[in-house]
């Protein structure tokens, strides 16, 4: 069983790095935004699955970006990050007292709920990304308005997705 | 060893993170350092040919667009060669012919195709579709008929990365056409559409509007080449010296042909540097 779903982990994490690098890292809208639509394989990922195995497929998704985009470990270490830090959001968004990831459902998030969740994540993974792409801080200005413009691409892409393809009781 | 387990087990998670982050970082540091690293050519020939597949497939949507620069630039050629036809009939050559010596070839141009680009990192990255089977090596010019595109990085057997102009690492030297005076351009990371000119001292003179072009001391950019306008200037506090913001000539968001330099005589310059250092320094 969890060899078929690791199988399938991968086979969706290949087809997201090809979906990125073919066709979304080819759009630039007035030459800020770009959408990272793969980041919604690690805002969906089920919760109460095992951890390691989440942070190494967070790894290759990363990496397999960085292969075609030819910009070392960034992504890796972005899409890493905030797969670490899902499950701590997670614990304090729900703000449930006595959380258990095993009992946790993604439908026991409300709209809000789940609005706030994706916001952060994202928000957290592309700050990562392009302030660790420019590896200092001089141009602070510049990284925070890429952050904001990208990750409105990248929300906008996220809800469309988890609207149109996701069942109601899924999400 | 139940006091040394326990936090391992307990963190477990947490150190997986860090170790997976730390070769994260690996391969980041890896691959600015050492361009050569055999990771990157893999990479650098995995990308390139994906790209290439893709732009074969794209290119015929901006057929008409290339056609008509390709008709500008034949029209620009061919007024330089008038004015150059007659400049050698007003010349009396009859008594001072002309020497090979004088009119020999110093560079020479392949062209080629730019396979993959972007302009939205603070380190930007171009492939173009030749490789070191076709001659280009490490550090050669890249040019377009508008501007400087950059520095070759790296080369495969059939794919070359070039360190774009919108690099924060890129310099090129340039001059002020009017003075010849010169500076060296660079980029911030902030704006695709402009480049910043410095070290150019305060009393000169420029006016918005001045053309910045390529002043040919390097040896792998030819001289003359335009880079781009004046767009502002302004006195930086510290250095003393001009902040000027320069407008590029060329739009690198739209750029698909280009041409390598080569320098036919970079090999001979080369070597009369070395024994300039050798000779003079080492040995008093």
């Amino acid at each position: 069983m969890l060899n078929l779903r690791l199988f399938v982990n991968i086979l969706v994490i290949i087809c997201l790095v090809l979906l990125q690098s073919l066709v979304f890292n080819r759009i630039s809208f007035n030459h800020v935004a770009t959408p990272f639509i793969y980041v919604i394989f690690i805002l969906i990922y089920p919760v109460q699955r095992n951890r390691y195995i989440f942070l190494m497929l967070c790894f290759l998704l990363g990496w397999g970006v960085d292969l075609f985009d030819d910009t070392g470990g960034i992504h890796a270490f972005a899409s890493l990050t905030i797969g670490f830090l899902s499950r701590p959001l997670i614990r304090t968004i729900s703000g449930i007292k006595n959380f258990e990831p095993e009992e946790f459902r993604f439908y026991d998030f409300n709209v809000g709920q789940w609005i706030v969740f994706t916001i952060a994540m994202v928000f957290i993974h592309h700050f990562i990304l392009f302030a660790f792409e420019s590896l200092s801080f001089s141009n602070f200005k510049g990284i925070m308005l890429r952050t904001f413009y990208c990750s409105a691409f990248t929300l906008i892409f996220v809800y469309f997705y988890l609207i149109l393809f996701r069942k109601r009781t899924e999400r | 060893m139940q006091f040394i387990l326990k936090p391992i087990v307990k963190n477990g998670l947490f150190l997986f993170y860090v170790l997976l982050s730390i070769i994260a970082f690996v391969f980041t540091f890896r691959q600015k350092v050492y361009h050569k690293s055999v990771l990157d050519k893999t990479s650098t020939q995995i990308s390139g040919y994906v790209d290439e597949k893709v732009s074969n497939a794209t290119q015929f949507v901006h057929l008409q667009v290339d056609n008509q620069e390709l008709q500008n630039a034949n029209a620009e050629l061919r007024k330089e060669i008038e004015k150059l036809k007659g400049e050698i009939s007003e010349s009396d050559s009859i008594q001072t012919p002309i020497s090979n010596l004088e009119f020999h070839q110093t560079y020479r141009f392949i062209p080629v195709q730019v396979i993959n680009n972007s302009v939205m990192k603070s380190h930007n990255m171009i492939t173009i579709n030749k490789g070191s089977r076709q001659g280009i090596q490490k550090g050669m010019g890249v040019i377009s008929p508008s501007g400087v595109i950059g520095f070759v990085s790296q080369t495969t057997e059939n794919y070359a990365r070039v360190m774009s102009t919108l690099n924060m690492n890129t310099k090129i030297t340039a001059q002020i056409k009017n003075n010849q005076f010169f500076g060296t351009v660079s980029w911030d990371g902030k704006d695709p559409r402009y480049v910043q000119l410095s070290e150019i001292p305060k009393y000169i003179e420029i006016s918005k509007g001045d053309t910045i072009e390529t002043d040919g001391k390097s040896g792998m950019i030819p001289g003359g080449i335009m880079i781009g306008t004046v767009l502002d200037s302004e006195v930086d506090e510290i250095t003393g010296e001009l902040n000027i913001q320069l407008k590029l000539k060329e739009d690198f968001a739209r750029l698909r042909y280009a041409q390598v330099v080569v320098n036919l005589e970079n090999k001979e310059i080369r070597e009369v540097e070395k024994s300039d250092s050798i000779k003079n320094y080492v040995k008093p």
